[in-house]
């Protein structure tokens, strides 16, 4: 497993404003906005969203492996991983040389021994992304990049909604009239169970 | 999925509130535009939105007239009246049951709270009692309902989408972009009744309508 950031970093970033997504040991901060005050945050806020695609991708490929899902459902997993890849190419054309590449997670213990237990991650780490998005949208300076933002978030949610889909067995789950956009508080708790 | 899905037919309503020429018209010089019946909503702009610039006109590149954020959020709402009633009449069809009838309860509250922030940003301009008219046998069958209902949230999901860089108020863009994304929910979700209760995958980047895409998505509806 290897570290993008430190706890300690994170925790500052955290502290100081912005969006923080927090997987395993990997920590992922989408740290922007007025309270941070740098010209930069729109490099940081993309360079962040490449690393919780990665894992995104991770968590896709992994449950993918599992051989729990068949039919429409797998090739719905498969659809949704490289809908993953696609978002993080898209950050990765706009970072260059910048782009987060290799990064590897670590997962509580049990994450991955049903499609239950897979579909609730899910539920969590896309409640996260989507947060994190939408966040990004109001955080972001560039207007081409907000909008970039919104259409992952989007993306995301539909993952979102289909996460809770099966981990309700398949039952239709209604879904929040404004999805919540996440302070790096909230995403910071959202996703504590996946600290490492 | 375990709401079944009965076939039924209902009968549908009109009222026009702009013209199908005005409508092509509005079409034709830029923008985003909804057209649903004859009813005809027109999320038109794109545009500058500079930082502090959130009172100011984004006029779109093609536009010969200037569309601000008034004029979006007033078209939204109007959307969403569409969006209200069009639920509202999938589930009065009486074909859908346990939880899909449910969702389509909770789509249609959704929209409700969607259209509710809008008019509170709009106050007196808030659009109201709007009717709409369908195509002859949009709500005979579940399936029907689906597809509709699918075509019309791609429509909305693209219209919200080109609100997020084409307004100037960078609180309405995170308002536009919750929303945007609350419907794209709902679009995969009609999608996938659409195909029997199957999932569907998306598209990675949800489609971003131009006002001639939108034009072309929408015109099975034009009365």
């Amino acid at each position: 497993m290897r570290m993008t950031t430190s706890r300690g970093e994170f925790l500052s970033l955290g502290m100081r404003g912005g969006i923080a997504l927090v997987a395993g040991g990997a920590v992922l901060g989408a740290a922007a906005g007025p309270a941070l005050g740098q010209a930069s945050g729109d490099v940081a806020i993309a360079k962040l969203a490449a690393t919780a695609e990665l894992l995104a991708v991770d968590v896709y490929g992994r449950a993918i492996d599992t051989g729990f899902f068949t039919g429409d459902v797998l090739a719905y997993m498969e659809a949704a991983r490289q809908n993953e890849r696609d978002h993080y190419d898209a950050l990765a054309k706009v970072l260059g040389a910048q782009a987060p590449k290799g990064v590897t997670f670590a997962y509580p213990a049990g994450t991955f021994k049903d499609s239950s237990s897979i579909a609730q991650t899910g539920v969590a780490l896309e409640t996260a992304f989507v947060g994190a998005y939408l966040g990004a949208v109001e955080a972001l300076k560039d207007n081409d990049l907000k909008g970039v933002a919104a259409l992952v978030g989007a993306n995301e949610a539909q993952h979102l909604t289909t996460f809770k889909r099966l981990a309700a067995g398949n039952a239709l789950v209604p879904n929040p009239s404004f999805p919540a956009s996440l302070t790096a508080k909230q995403a910071t708790a959202a996703v504590t169970p996946f600290l490492a | 999925m375990s709401g079944a899905m009965d076939d039924d037919p209902v009968e549908a309503r009109t009222v026009t509130t702009t013209s199908r020429s005005q409508f092509l018209s509005r079409g034709a010089k830029g923008g985003l535009v909804l057209a649903v019946g004859g009813a005809v909503l027109a999320v038109a702009a794109c545009g500058d939105d500079d930082d502090g610039a959130a009172a100011s006109t984004a006029a779109s590149t093609a536009a010969a007239e200037p569309v601000d954020d008034v004029a979006i959020a007033k078209l939204a709402a109007t959307a969403e009246l569409l969006a209200v009633d069009f639920y509202g009449m999938g589930i009065a069809s009486g074909l859908f049951k346990a939880d899909v009838l449910s969702y389509m309860t909770a789509s249609r509250k959704n929209e409700q709270d969607h259209y509710d922030a809008l008019a509170e940003v709009l106050g007196m301009e808030a659009p109201k009692d709007l009717t709409f008219t369908y195509p002859d046998g949009t709500f005979d069958s579940a399936a029907r309902i689906a597809m509709t209902g699918a075509a019309l949230e791609e429509a909305f999901v693209g219209a919200y989408m080109g609100a997020v860089t084409a307004l100037s108020d960078n609180g309405l863009k995170k308002v536009a972009a919750q929303i945007g994304a609350n419907e794209a929910q709902h679009l995969t979700t009609l999608r996938s009744l659409a195909a029997g209760g199957t999932l569907m995958p998306n598209p990675s980047l949800p489609k971003v309508l131009t006002a001639a895409e939108a034009t072309a998505a929408v015109q099975p509806f034009l009365a």
